[in-house]
């Protein structure tokens, strides 16, 4: 290969390096004109920034509806995840409000709805549940597990959407001996890591409350079990001091260091 | 102009005892040596306060002091509702207040807390955003008796002398300090400069074009730039004298690194660290101690003074000629470490304190300090005790050595984020809407 050839080579490496540069500037300020020239010139909508960020990825960030609308009408890769979070698309425009993005995604179908729907119960409105459910690709088990968790929150229109939609009543809450309620009462800390847990009771149900972290009433499978939903979390009760936390790949033992 | 050999020769004392001349007192040590200040006070019923002086706007930043002033720094807003969010949160967005601040100097009188003077260093609406812990004067002030410099990130840097007439002043460009996951998320700068010798040195790690430079403390004139390849980042840079150099300190996310501070070349890097890196490096037993506790890793490093090349451990090493012991996990995120005698304490963010053996890394203890509230402020110790500011307003008091014990736990009313000075048996906090001077009255 003669000089001139790498020459050329080299440069149009560097024009189209530039020009996939300029697709993620553009993106992230939701300059849809200049994201639809770059496109049209060539740029990669699957270009990425250090950290695994893509074009859609970047416009759903920042909430730019139409650059994120045309980057879908071109193909771009909605399902992506980044390398640092291992985040998707859908959970950064959710964490961001920024709800016409997430329901376009939903409504293009563009994003599976499944691994997100407990966090859109939980943080989003009704329109997006249902714009979740619509897209058809909600498990069975998933919407009875928002079901579950909306029914604890009391958030009424999205229950009644959920219901709708099939999913199953929560099995009523098991009713447990107050004595054994309260015989959970108190702090708890695990060697593992520095994470403390208080429990107790009000209004005949166990609490908890991780530190900094909202408290939370977790529902009772059995007089030791207790699930919370929203994060997928377990607590077993070996005995009134100690209790096992399972929750994803985690398994902590929590030990009472404060009985109140 | 030049500098008469007395002036010279007068630049060259060090603190004196009793002064606090930077961000966590001289050489970053937060270490109030000899001084031995209360452990118990209450900030809202004035008991062993010698004197509380209203400050309007926010900032993070600490107070120095040298001789018998104390200087603070402020960002005022327009917008008199702007306060800090406080807690334990993983929230990105930064404040936006586009209103027009006033950013000021103020000298304060050591006995009285009156204010001596005031200068306004800069008006206008804010250049960058800020994080909602943060402030729009996040960096502590720096002094060596003769100058005070203050530095305002995008706002500039600007020296006073100790009468408060402005020397020189110096725009340093956008000090666009933010998320590395997003640009757009402006935090806002936080690295405090440091003097050493007739220099200030600042670290500017923003989105593109980080460096480090030192400025001629007559006239501002930079006397040498270095290019950093880093992303943004927040701590202080540290002053380590050694045998035949003086090192300058700093974190960074694509690097630990060592500079000569007459020079500004690298001396030696280090990694890996965490993505957002905010603590002060701090010295002690020949070694430099550097955390951070952001994912992917939150490491300790004790790092051996004198170290020079590329300090990076081997795969699966913890230790080697240059780092006497390391750890990826366990780092704190936001308050700096201190090292008091034979301990290094690491505080997280959560109020869990953890003690260290200094020359090993064994972990001593881990507990949690106070009732769970959220720690932005830097541990500082004297006479033997800790002292750890909760953003919720209380500080606490913990004996330092291998046992833990909780001394005091001392209301001051209002948020604190800024980590406390400390001037002779007083101790200075810089609260939300107060400076506060700390004492046992004299018997």
């Amino acid at each position: 290969m003669n000089r001139t050839v790498v020459g050329l080579l080299l440069a149009a490496s560097a024009a189209a390096w530039d020009q996939n540069e300029d697709l993620l500037s553009a993106s992230r300020k939701g300059d849809l004109a200049s994201v639809r020239a770059l496109v049209e010139k060539g740029a990669d909508l699957e270009t990425k920034t250090s950290y695994g960020q893509t074009p859609i990825y970047i416009a759903a960030m920042q909430g730019h509806l139409l650059v994120v609308e045309f980057l879908l009408s071109k193909g771009a890769n909605a399902e992506v995840r980044d390398t640092f979070y291992k985040g998707r698309v859908i959970d950064f425009a959710m964490m961001r409000k920024h709800h016409d993005v997430v329901k376009l995604l939903l409504t293009k179908k563009a994003v599976d709805p499944d691994p997100s729907f407990v966090s859109m119960v939980t943080n989003a409105r009704a329109d997006i549940v249902q714009a979740a459910i619509d897209t058809g690709k909600v498990k069975p088990e998933t919407l009875t597990r928002g079901l579950e968790l909306a029914t604890d929150q009391k958030k009424n229109d999205i229950v009644e959407i959920l219901q709708k939609a099939g999913a199953k009543p929560p099995e009523p809450a098991m009713v447990i001996d107050a004595k054994i309620l309260e015989s959970y009462t108190g702090t708890y800390k695990t060697d593992q890591f520095p994470l403390e847990i208080k429990a107790w009771v009000r209004d005949g149900k166990l609490m908890m409350q991780v530190t900094g972290q909202p408290e939370f009433t977790p529902r009772p499978k059995s007089e030791k079990i207790f699930n919370f939903a929203a994060v997928g979390a377990e607590f077993e009760f070996q005995n009134a001091d100690t209790f096992t936390l399972k929750q994803g790949g985690f398994t902590g033992v929590f030990k009472k260091v404060a009985a109140k | 102009m030049r500098i008469s050999g007395f002036l010279a020769l007068l630049l060259a004392i060090p603190a004196l005892g009793g002064d606090w001349p930077q961000f966590r007192g001289p050489n970053a040590s937060g270490l109030g040596d000899g001084q031995n200040p209360p452990v118990t006070w209450d900030g809202e019923k004035g008991t062993n306060v010698v004197w509380k002086t209203p400050i309007p706007g926010l900032s993070v930043a600490s107070p120095v002091v040298w001789g018998d002033r104390v200087y603070v720094v402020t960002a005022i807003s327009s917008d008199a509702g702007q306060t800090f969010r406080t807690g334990l949160y993983g929230d990105t967005n930064p404040i936006v207040d586009n209103t027009r601040h006033t950013w000021k100097v103020c000298a304060l009188d050591k006995a009285s807390g009156r204010i001596l003077w005031e200068q306004a260093a800069h008006q206008g609406a804010p250049k960058t955003k800020r994080h909602p812990k943060s402030s729009q004067a996040s960096p502590t002030p720096v002094t060596n008796g003769r100058v005070v410099v203050a530095y305002f990130g995008s706002e500039g840097l600007y020296a006073y002398s100790t009468e408060g007439k402005l020397l020189w002043k110096k725009d340093l460009g956008l000090q666009n300090a933010g998320w590395f996951f997003d640009p757009d998320s402006e935090w806002g700068a936080a690295a405090s400069p440091i003097i050493h010798k007739n220099t200030v040195i600042v670290q500017c790690d923003r989105q593109r074009d980080s460096f480090i430079a030192a400025y001629n403390l007559d006239d501002g004139r930079e006397l040498w730039r270095t290019a950093r390849a880093e992303i943004p980042s927040w701590g202080t840079p540290t002053l380590v004298p050694g045998k035949d150099r003086v090192e300058i300190v700093t974190n960074g996310t694509k690097a630990i690194r060592g500079y000569d501070a007459d020079t500004g070349k690298e001396l030696w890097t280090l990694g890996p660290n965490s993505e957002v890196t905010c603590t002060t490096p701090v010295a002690g037993h020949g070694m430099i101690f550097v955390t951070a506790g952001y994912p992917p890793v939150q490491p300790i490093y004790a790092i051996r003074q004198g170290s020079t090349g590329d300090l990076t451990l081997k795969d699966g090493k913890e230790s080697s000629d240059a780092i006497a012991w390391s750890k990826q996990r366990g780092g704190p995120y936001l308050p700096s470490p201190i090292v008091v005698g034979d301990h290094l304490y690491a505080l997280g963010n959560n109020g869990v304190l953890s003690c260290y053996d200094a020359k090993t890394g064994n972990r001593i203890y881990q507990q949690r300090v106070g009732s769970g509230g959220s720690y932005s402020a830097a541990p500082v110790a004297a006479g033997g005790k800790l002292y750890l500011s909760s953003e919720d307003g209380e500080i606490h008091v913990v004996k330092a050595g291998p046992q833990y014990e909780m001394l005091g736990k001392n209301p001051m009313g209002e948020i604190l984020m800024a980590t406390p000075a400390f001037a002779g048996d007083m101790m200075i906090v810089r609260g939300h809407k107060h400076v506060f001077a700390i004492a046992e009255p004299r018997r």
